[in-house]
């Protein structure tokens, strides 16, 4: 079992877009510890210009390290690509 | 239809005192033909003509090598920016980065960034340099399109006028950006930079009710003016 920690950055943590990558990330992560946040950029719009999001929904891992940034409603998400070791890291 | 001045002056005539206001022009051309320079003047000139505001969404080039670049030209935009007259989004650092791509996704973070920019200056004018940076991170036309058809109903509705620059480097490139280009502009202006010498060029190959003159007028680059059409004898 991994132990994940994610940011999520959606526009509208209501909208059905926003739901159906939470529920992505869910299935992706069945098994494993997750710890979520999720962030909505309409509620703190600041937070886009602050990090320069351009696209969303944008998922960031930042544990298990190396952190990684995965724009999309994750629905071609494996978990092999979030457990990926980056030979730069 | 109204219109709004580049701040180039033979251009202006030429096409009849501007571009369409409230509308998107695309300004396209292969590398250092001028696109850049084409943006700023036309914010620059906005400010100090007409006094209107303007957004400058940097994707390449950082804020500051824009700013250094400009100033070479003898322009300072810095000071505009003290004024509140123009107003930076650079998001450079952001195309460094690495990301993947999983599903469906949207421009909707940049879209916010833009709206914040408009209302926090009130600005008429916005330049976005480059939709080929933009394609080269999110290279899905349909998303793209779909971005800048929503940034184009939202700057109409808050009488903004806005420039897209497309830089245009081989022929696959060019297929795929003309089928954004042609799907969501009013205007297309092309820039080029002939290999072996001679004039730069500047030509109109869109426009908005197709009232416009046909051809290539020659240009040169100079110090405190920018682009200068070259008067034809």
């Amino acid at each position: 079992m991994t132990k994940f920690s994610f940011l999520l950055f959606v526009m509208d943590k209501n909208c059905s877009k926003s739901i159906k990558t939470m529920e992505n990330l869910e299935k992706v992560c069945k098994g494993h510890e997750c710890n979520l946040t999720i962030l909505d950029l309409k509620e703190n719009p600041k937070i886009a210009k602050s990090l320069s999001i351009i696209a969303t929904p944008l998922l960031i891992k930042y544990l298990p390290k190396p952190s990684k940034q995965i724009v999309g409603d994750l629905s071609t998400l494996e978990i092999s690509s979030l457990l990926q070791i980056n030979s730069e890291a | 239809m109204s219109k709004i001045p580049i701040g180039i002056e033979g251009f202006d005539k030429f096409c009849k005192k501007g571009i369409p206001e409230k509308k998107l022009t695309v300004v396209m051309g292969p590398p250092r033909s001028g696109k850049t320079i084409f943006g700023v003047q036309f914010l620059i000139r906005g400010i100090l003509i007409s006094n209107e505001p303007g957004v400058f969404i940097t994707l390449d080039e950082n804020q500051e090598t824009v700013i250094s670049k400009t100033k070479e030209l003898g322009w300072d935009i810095s000071e505009h920016v003290n004024q509140g007259l123009w107003e930076f989004i650079d998001v450079s650092s952001h195309f460094k980065d690495d990301f993947e791509i999983s599903g469906d996704f949207d421009l909707g973070g940049l879209l916010l960034q833009i709206q914040m920019a408009v209302r926090k200056i009130k600005a008429k004018r916005i330049v976005m340099d480059s939709l080929s940076v933009l394609f080269s991170k999110y290279p899905d036309i349909e998303t793209i399109k779909k971005g800048i058809l929503q940034l184009k109903s939202w700057l109409n509705s808050y009488s903004v006028t806005s420039l897209i620059i497309d830089e245009i480097d081989g022929e696959i490139l060019k297929k795929i950006h003309s089928e954004i280009i042609n799907k969501t502009s009013d205007s297309i202006i092309k820039l080029q930079n002939p290999l072996k010498g001679g004039y730069r060029t500047i030509e109109i190959i869109k426009y908005q009710g197709n009232n416009y003159l046909k051809g290539k007028l020659n240009f040169t680059i100079q110090k405190n003016q920018g682009i200068v059409i070259v008067p034809i004898d």
